[in-house]
């Protein structure tokens, strides 16, 4: 019986398919699209091209949609802090993983993009092209969903690797073609909804058309792509992809980095640089005998700390990450001392800073991402470290000698290098 | 007659309460996507953005599927229906990661003072990766094939 669920009038993902209908009734045009329709009709019947295969890597797409979208407001979130969600400062290791999953997610999509579009490719072309003003607007809103879908992982893919082919910030174009693609997204499975019950109904066979013995993926056409080949191939690209590059966030698959942008454990210190000393125009801070940290109170009254004095200071360990927005994370040992005592050592009491905020400045002189803000809670706490070694070791200046902010649960955008001032706000 | 058919006589079905709302919600997240853009065009630069949009559809459907297509058209004459099968599949996994991880492997990103920077000798990893799958998977169809034919004879 399932035979039939191939031969309604919704059938392609893209849109109503009529039957074959009268070849060659008419001139040369209806000849061409007698043959289309024909093509579509095999399409669908097909297993490789499937309705049912389509649905179900559209919910597997979509699921890892959902969760780059996610993961991809988080971090925005993050960087353009909203009073109604603050972020908590544990589990410090959160950013880290939320952020490698949006990389990792990311990356594994492109071959399940690929694979969804593939299947439903014979379905594009029709003619007449539309056959009402819903089907216009469905077909319409494919353009965004396509286009803004592949526009996602290239400038994802490119921006990990550093490499900005286009003319607008990468953040602020990634961010509207993410709501793009949510939006189309939302479109594009309400207008699936049917499809959606018919391969998810109730009592469905759970493999579908394609996978039975009398099916024409193993039968009609042997020579054709099989609705099997289509899963090996996004299973087997998506899981490679992740096993050779995930090692960039996730230590244990870090002996099989062969693709990936970083290697967690190569860099000054044994761990990666985002911007070096020299890019940034700061490799002298870390020699500097007049090195000072200007600590601005909140009612503008100004005080400097010496190195010197800064070491006196409780020392304090913490094993913190760091975990850049492209993606790759390391954990490293810090050495240094708690935001806190320095602010109370320049004169500045809890009491005087309790709903303050403490913005974090480097003395960086090209590029962005010049300080950071620490919001009240986080600067309280004793893992909110201005740190001073790393891994035992002096920190390096491509690391922020002398000075650096790291604090748990945070980009390595926001933790600051070179720092040179605090201000409570 | 299973009840999830369509009502094929009757038309397409017309979209219910829940596919109105998704697609009511849809379209207003759509166009205020397009609002951002147009409002942070300093940074969003609306016209390239927009470019890249369109551009990349149509670089998937007129450049990167008729690739796809073509070669599988060529994969046809290939005898042997496993062998056929896995050079698909080697072909093609070993295309999207290729695919995927091309700007890490030409290192048009790496940064002049930073070793850390795509530090790992990706392109070479990526012609040992063709080097593995491409015939492991040719071999893998062979033997496959070779097996079926024995068991037919
Ligand atoms: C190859 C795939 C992808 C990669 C490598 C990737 C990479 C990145 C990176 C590196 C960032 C950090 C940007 C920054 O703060 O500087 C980011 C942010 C983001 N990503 Fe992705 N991404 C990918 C796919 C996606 C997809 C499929 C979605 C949504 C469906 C998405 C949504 C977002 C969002 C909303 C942000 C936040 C942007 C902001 O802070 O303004 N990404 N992504």
């Amino acid at each position: 019986m399932r035979i039939h669920r191939t031969s309604g009038r919704r059938v392609g993902t893209l849109g109503p398919m009529e039957s074959p209908g009268p070849a060659g009734a008419g001139g040369p045009l209806s000849r061409a699209n007698a043959a289309l329709q024909r093509r579509r009709v095999d399409a669908a019947r097909s297993g490789a091209h499937s309705e049912d295969l389509a649905a179900r890597l559209g919910v597997v797409l979509g699921a890892a949609f959902t969760v780059c979208f996610l993961t991809g407001v988080l971090s925005h979130l993050h960087q353009h802090p909203v009073t109604w969600f603050p972020i908590p400062p544990v589990p410090a290791g959160a950013y880290r993983v939320s952020q490698g999953m949006h990389v990792a997610t990311g990356l594994a999509s492109i071959p399940l993009l690929l694979a969804k579009l593939y299947v439903v490719s014979p379905h594009l072309p029709r003619w007449p092209p539309v056959d009402d003003a819903l089907d216009a607007f469905a077909r319409l809103t494919l353009l965004p969903l396509v286009g803004g879908s592949v526009l996602l992982l290239f400038t994802g893919a490119a921006n990990i690797a550093s490499w900005y082919p286009w003319d607008f910030f990468f953040p602020v174009g990634h961010w509207w073609a993410a709501w793009l693609v949510i939006g189309a997204m939302l479109v594009h499975v309400g207008l699936q909804l049917p499809v959606l019950r018919r391969v998810f109904a109730a009592g469905a066979d759970p493999a579908g058309p394609g996978e039975g013995v009398a099916e024409p993926d193993g039968g009609a056409d042997r020579r054709r792509v099989s609705r099997r080949g289509v899963i090996a191939f996004a299973a087997g690209s998506a899981g490679l992809l992740t096993l050779f590059t995930a090692g960039q966030t996730f230590p244990p698959l870090r002996r099989l980095t062969a693709f990936a942008p970083r290697r967690p454990d190569i860099g000054p210190q044994g761990f990666p640089v985002n911007r070096t000393a020299v890019a940034a125009g700061t490799e002298s801070l870390a020699t500097d005998g007049d090195y000072r940290l200007v600590v601005v109170g909140p009612g503008g009254d100004e005080s400097s700390l010496t190195l010197g004095q800064l070491r006196e200071l409780p020392r304090v360990e913490r094993e913190l990450p760091i975990a850049c927005v492209e993606g790759w994370s390391a954990s490293v040992h810090w050495a240094g001392v708690t935001l806190s005592s320095v602010l109370e050592e320049a004169g500045i009491p809890v009491a005087d800073r309790r709903d303050r905020e403490v913005r974090v400045s480097s003395a960086q002189k090209r590029g962005l991402y010049g300080s950071s803000t620490v919001d009240p809670t986080l600067a309280s706490r004793d893992d909110c470290l201005l740190a001073l070694e790393a891994n035992g070791e002096a920190l390096h200046p491509d690391h922020g000698a002398p000075l650096r902010l790291i604090a748990p649960n945070r980009p390595g955008v926001l933790q600051t290098k070179w720092v040179t001032s605090l201000e409570v706000l | 007659m299973s009840a999830a058919r369509p009502p094929s006589a009757a038309g397409p079905p017309r979209p219910g309460p829940l596919a109105w709302t998704l697609i009511v919600a849809g379209t207003a997240t759509m166009l205020w996507a397009v609002i951002g853009v147009f409002v942070e065009a300093e940074q969003s630069n609306p016209r390239n953005w927009l470019g890249w949009v369109l551009g990349a559809a149509l670089v998937h459907d007129l450049v990167l599927l008729p690739c796809v297509l073509a070669v599988g058209a060529a994969i046809v004459f290939v005898p042997g229906r496993a062998k056929r099968a896995w050079l698909r599949w080697g072909l093609a996994v070993a295309s999207v990661i290729t695919l995927a991880t091309f700007p890490v492997a030409m290192r048009w990103g790496a940064s002049p003072t930073d070793p850390s920077e795509l530090p790992l000798p990706v392109a070479r990893n990526l012609a040992v990766m063709w080097a593995v799958v491409v015939p492991g998977a040719l071999i893998v169809g062979a033997l496959v094939d070779r097996r079926r034919e024995g068991t037919h004879r």
